[in-house]
Parts: structure tokens; C-alpha cells; sequence
């Protein structure tokens, strides 16, 4: 659970930084949505049997979801969430890489 | 032991009944009255903290802006400062046509319109996957829906979309959401007419006109200002200048792209207008 609260706030920050901070940096005139990226970096590393990126999607989605013009609150939620499954269900299954115990 | 959350050591165990509890938590966080107050909560307390970050991203955006473009500074002073003195001149005749047009005013009993009543707002972030921002007023402060936003330099910027009580989202002109009536506009001696088009904003800060017959002449660089129809913004503000113009043969109008004059990394202070 601690280490749910303490990422849940990284990612908080780190949502609010898309919206400030880094929007100051662009690549090459796109912004990408690092905490996408981050969630799905959390998803791929993860243990296999761990629910970790999933939390982080459902609370991330959340924060994205409030910070931004979503067709409802819950739409980056499902995103994101749907996003990990994947990962989960198909990549870590059916892939063979060094990484995925 | 039925728990929503299972706890195994280090690991996390999923439970079915997460499911459910998330999608009701979803569902009662789309209640209106629950959203506006959750996100009003949301912003209430991230003002702070996004502040010190818009503020640390323009400081470093302009440190690492010198240090890429430090060649090309010389130049640029040398060209603006050439600029300054042609528009000082300018504004002098501006300063004489103004006093004649108050003079003529009064003579013939015309009222003068009245002046924008305007409130100053913060930006204090953008939003993500959209070309808006938020700003540090609301409903508390006067601040109500389709109110036009400007900068100190009477530069458009957007209007106010969502008004929450102390917070409000303003789109961006260049939202993929945004079409409004311009003029076209340019400073040579002959041109007398201004040019009617629509802009639409395309998103990732770029705009496009739209219905310039190809019979009109327009140039690279020609000024862009908001028109009075439609009455979406007020009249004379300026939008931008014409980047690239192309000319598809099969096609009766231009296809151009306007650079616009607000530059988001440079949104700090602007302004609300209040009235017409």
C-alpha cells in the first residue's frame, strides 16, 4: 500500500507537469503523454503476477482524466487500465523476453 | 476475509469486486454536481504547485532559447530594433489620426465606444490533449462562459469554455473546436480592402483560413484580425500573420496557414474582456 500512496503522488506531479513544465519542451512540436508512458513502463516491468500497473493505471487515468478535456471522468481510466491489460494478458504471456519472470 | 484488496507480501492480488467498486466510484464522479466539485477541489489545490512549474518552464524554455539561438540574436536585435523605430514613427501619425478622428467625432455628436471593461487572470497550466489552458478565476470573480481572452498587446487568445468557482478552462484559438470570422489585413500603401475569411484552428497551436477566394491577392506575412461577424470576438484584435499560402488548382479558395501572434510559451498574465 506504501508503495501504491508513493507512486500514486509521483504520478500526480508527474501529471502535473504535462501540464506545465514540460509543455516548454516539446519534441520536435509534439508533447508526448509521459504518464502513459511511464504507466506502461510500470506495466512491462513489473512482476508477472502483480496488479501494480493496474492500480497505477486506474489512479493516473484518474488524474489525467481531471486534468484534462475527457468526454467524462474515467475515460483515461479505461484508457490506460485496458492498456495494462494487454500488456498483462497478451505481451507478457505470449512474448519470450529476458525481462518477464 | 472479503476484502476488495488481498495483500500478499510484496504483491498485489486483483480482485473482481475492484471492478465494481472503481466503475461505481466512475460513475458517481460523473455526476455533474460531484464533477464540478472534484475537479474545483483538484484545481483548488494544484494551483500552487502548477504556478512555481509554469514559471520554472519559462525560465529554463528561455535560458536553453538563448543558448540554441545565441547566433542568431545579434541579427534579431539589429532587425527589431530597425522595426522599433519604423513603428515609433508610425505611431506618431497613428497618436494625429486619432486626435482629428475624436475632433470629428464630437463635432458630428457620434458617441465614442466604450472601452473594454477587462479582468487580468493567470494562466496556470495547460490542459492535456488539448490546445487550452486554465486560468486562475472563476464564477467567484466575475467570470462567466464565451468571454474573449487577450494579452497586454491586445493579441487574441481564446475564449473562456468551462467556468468553475474559482478556476476556469479557456480554448485556445487554435482548438480544433474553434472557427471565427477575420479579416485579412495589410500595411502598403493601395491596399484598402480588407480581405473576409474564417479561421479554424487545426490544433498543436496552428491555424488555418478558410473561403479566401483565390481572386484575392494574399501574401506571406499579411496581418490576420479578427472580424465584427458573427460576434464571436470583438472586432480589430489581432489573430496572427499569414505563414504559408497554397493554391490547389481543383480548389476555388487558398489553402493558408497562420502563424499565431500568442505565443503559449509566453502566456503568463492576460486578459478577460468583460463587454463590448
Amino acid at each position: 500500500m506504501v508503495i501504491i500512496f508513493v507512486l500514486s503522488v509521483l504520478f500526480y506531479f508527474l501529471v502535473l507537469l504535462q501540464t506545465t513544465l514540460l509543455v516548454y519542451f516539446p519534441f520536435w512540436g509534439i508533447l508526448p503523454n509521459f504518464a502513459f508512458i511511464f504507466v506502461l513502463l510500470v506495466s512491462i516491468f513489473e512482476k508477472k503476477k502483480s496488479s501494480l500497473g493496474l492500480f497505477l493505471a486506474i489512479i493516473t487515468g484518474f488524474f489525467l482524466d481531471i486534468f484534462s478535456d475527457s468526454y467524462f471522468i474515467g475515460f483515461y481510466v479505461i484508457l490506460l487500465a485496458a492498456m495494462v491489460i494487454f500488456v498483462e494478458l497478451i505481451l507478457k504471456k505470449y512474448t519470450r523476453v529476458a525481462f518477464f519472470k | 476475509m472479503n476484502s476488495v484488496l488481498k495483500l500478499k507480501k510484496s504483491q498485489l492480488k486483483f480482485n473482481p469486486k475492484l471492478i465494481l467498486f472503481v466503475v461505481l466510484v466512475l460513475i458517481i464522479f460523473n455526476i455533474p454536481l460531484v464533477s464540478r466539485q472534484t475537479r474545483n477541489f483538484f484545481y483548488s489545490f494544484s494551483t500552487p504547485i502548477q504556478k512555481s512549474f509554469w514559471g520554472v518552464g519559462r525560465s529554463t524554455s528561455s535560458f536553453f532559447q538563448a543558448l540554441v539561438n545565441f547566433k542568431k540574436l545579434k541579427s534579431e536585435n539589429d532587425e527589431l530594433k530597425l522595426k522599433v523605430k519604423e513603428l515609433l514613427l508610425r505611431n506618431t501619425a497613428i497618436i494625429e489620426l486619432k486626435r482629428e478622428n475624436e475632433i470629428l467625432r464630437s463635432a458630428l455628436g457620434i458617441g465614442l465606444e466604450k472601452e473594454f471593461g477587462l479582468i487580468m487572470v493567470e494562466v496556470t497550466g495547460k490542459i492535456i490533449g488539448q490546445d487550452a489552458v486554465f486560468i486562475n478565476k472563476g464564477l467567484k470573480d466575475g467570470v462567466s462562459e464565451n468571454l474573449s481572452v487577450i494579452t497586454q498587446e491586445k493579441v487574441l487568445v481564446g475564449r473562456v469554455k468551462e467556468v468553475y468557482d474559482n478556476f476556469s478552462k479557456v480554448i485556445l484559438i487554435s482548438d480544433k473546436q474553434e472557427i471565427f470570422n477575420i479579416e485579412i489585413s495589410r500595411d502598403e500603401e493601395g491596399f484598402t480592402d480588407n480581405i473576409a475569411g474564417v479561421a479554424n484552428g487545426v490544433g498543436n497551436f496552428e491555424l488555418s483560413l478558410k473561403l479566401i477566394p483565390k481572386e484575392k491577392e494574399v501574401k506571406e506575412n499579411d496581418i490576420v484580425i479578427t472580424s465584427a461577424l458573427g460576434e464571436v470576438f470583438p472586432k480589430g484584435l489581432l489573430v496572427g500573420s499569414i505563414q504559408q499560402v497554397q493554391g490547389v488548382d481543383i480548389e476555388p479558395f487558398w489553402q493558408i496557414k497562420v502563424r499565431p501572434a500568442f505565443n503559449i510559451q509566453d502566456l503568463e498574465k492576460v486578459f478577460l474582456i468583460l463587454k463590448r
